[in-house]
């Protein structure tokens, strides 16, 4: 089979809001992959994106408005949404297209717009809360949205509640995770929580937002975008520079959507089947992981995930944490980036922000976060509340 | 123009025959679900066809009216139901899934694996939602 590289990837600014339209978003963005990657325009044959967000207006048919606006002929076009995991799986479109031979080179792009939470002008105020009522009731559904939920805060929330009930954690467990996030981001000067330092003390004095969680226990939603290029291996190797490769890909989806009817809120059966495929495919331990990137958007979340991969054991994960052996110079760096409470979460791009962060790591050029001697990586996805889960593993080229 | 009618209307938007059912249930403060005919299987949410065996037969029942209380929370914002009130999920026995209901009692009154019972509260005269309320708390009749 067609070994597939990365060979590219870009990240843009991260915002509270947009800056920038999402066309000149998405075409800079796709401009910044393809010049990291150093690749010709004319090698890329297919481009597969997100919508613009989840929540962003005007998103019809924005894949094929794309294609015409960065000018690029293809032989595969598509826009792929799974909530969360959209990003992931358009760079499993993008992989596929590598791997079946139709495509020498294809880019992946997440992209997600957000604008102020704001009637738009003119516009009565009765007139926005319907607008967004009637917008998160479809979202979330009739058995949910009734009840009040307008994000899945709360379905986390009680998440971290039954882990405190089931394990030894505590409330003071999940701050010293965002606080290992926040020390994270104080090397990476894109993360918009950069150059913030946070402590224990003031989570746990952060607003409680749903109980057991405060404000600086959940991620930080911001606009944003990044794109990845892959190719055939042999494109990659006459391009002369490093690149990372596939070793192994995971995906699960449990048949449930948040929490109304999954089996349990501490352990993720979609996360344990989609490790168990990669880590089998790459024939690798979850030990033998030298920086791994989670879609981790709750304290909680990200010590659940560390025992649903395999890298603790149950109920164990928060003392690794809190003793620092999930940091630099610890058994793995889990979120070098500072991860989406201290990176910052555009959630339709996160997973390729994610893969970003992975492919500078393999490179060996992720400057005062660089990870010494990264070799293999693991990139993790999720959509709904872990209802659905894709993992890839990568490996440095000469490893 | 309120939020429980645009909820309302929201709901009714997309909604399956078996969610119209149900909320018409819950309007004659009925707690409803399904019962696949050919498997015995009763998710929460209610469906009109079985989502484990596949049958496209199914038979309405009352849901148990106790349950045990799995989770639950607060919210500081959101539409409705926002601080004091509490969040929860609860256990139905023979019922497979979690159902998302307003928990109608003080927070730090609650505890995991408490006993619940079901009640129903009226948002508006076309949108009635369940409710469950520990068992112990209930005022004599």
């Amino acid at each position: 089979m067609t070994e597939v590289a990365l060979i590219g990837a870009a990240a843009s600014e991260l915002h509270k809001y947009s800056q920038l339209p999402a066309m000149a978003l998405a075409q800079r963005t796709i401009a910044d992959a393809l010049a990291d990657a150093g690749i010709e325009r004319t090698a890329i044959d297919a481009l597969a994106t997100t919508p613009p967000g989840l929540a962003y207006h005007n998103s019809a048919m924005f894949v094929s408005r794309l294609g015409e606006h960065v000018g690029l002929p293809l032989r595969a076009l598509a826009c792929v949404e799974n909530g969360g995991c959209s990003a992931m799986l358009a760079l499993r479109a993008a992989i596929l297209e590598v791997e079946s031979g139709r495509a020498r080179a294809a880019i992946a792009l997440g992209i997600d717009q957000r604008l102020p939470e704001m009637p738009a002008p003119g516009e009565a105020l009765d007139a926005f809360l319907d607008r967004n009522v009637f917008a998160t009731t479809s979202v979330y559904g009739p058995y949910d949205a009734a009840y009040g939920l307008a994000a899945p805060i709360p379905l986390y929330a009680m998440s971290a509640q039954r882990y405190l009930h089931e394990t030894s954690a505590t409330a003071e467990d999940f701050a010293h995770v965002a606080v290992r996030l926040r020390e994270h981001a104080r090397r990476n000067p894109r993360a918009v929580f950069h150059g913030k330092p946070l402590t224990v003390a003031d989570v746990l004095a952060s607003e409680l937002i749903s109980p057991p969680l405060h404000l600086a226990d959940c991620s930080q939603f911001v606009a944003g975008a990044a794109a990845v290029v892959v190719a055939r291996e042999d494109v990659a190797r006459a391009l002369g520079r490093p690149y990372a490769r596939l070793r192994a890909w995971g995906q699960a989806h449990h048949p449930s959507s948040f929490a109304t009817s999954a089996e349990t809120l501490t352990s993720f059966p979609a996360v344990r089947r989609a490790a168990a495929e990669a880590f089998e495919a790459a024939r690798v331990q979850p030990s033998d992981l030298d920086v791994i990137e989670l879609y981790g958007v709750f304290s909680s979340t990200e010590l659940m995930l560390c025992e649903d991969l395999g890298l603790y054991a149950r109920g164990e994960a928060a003392a690794a944490f809190r003793d620092g052996r999930c940091t630099f110079g610890g058994d793995v760096v889990i979120d070098p980036s500072g991860g989406r409470l201290s990176l910052g979460h555009p959630a339709c791009a996160t997973p390729l922000l994610e893969t970003h962060e992975i492919a500078l790591q393999l490179r060996g050029t992720a400057g005062a976060r660089q990870v010494a001697d990264a070799a293999l990586a693991l990139v993790h996805a999720e959509h709904g509340m872990l209802n659905g889960s894709a993992i890839a593993i990568w490996e440095r080229s000469d490893a | 123009m309120t939020i429980e009618s645009t909820t309302l209307r929201a709901i009714e938007h997309d909604a399956d025959a078996a969610t119209r059912t149900f909320y018409a249930a819950l309007r004659e403060r009925r707690f409803r679900g399904t019962r696949c005919l050919a498997c015995a299987h009763v998710p929460f949410p209610p469906r009109a066809f079985c989502p484990r065996c596949g049958a496209s037969d199914v038979e309405w029942i009352d849901l148990p009216a106790r349950g045990t209380l799995h989770a639950f929370t607060q919210q500081q914002r959101a539409w409705r139901f926002v601080r004091p009130d509490v969040l929860g999920l609860v256990v139905l026995p023979g019922v497979a899934g979690f159902v998302l209901t307003k928990i109608g009692a003080p927070i730090d009154e609650l505890a995991i694996g408490q006993p619940v019972e079901l009640a129903f509260v009226e948002l508006a005269p076309e949108l009635v939602v369940h409710e469950f309320r520990p068992v112990d708390s209930r005022s004599p009749a």
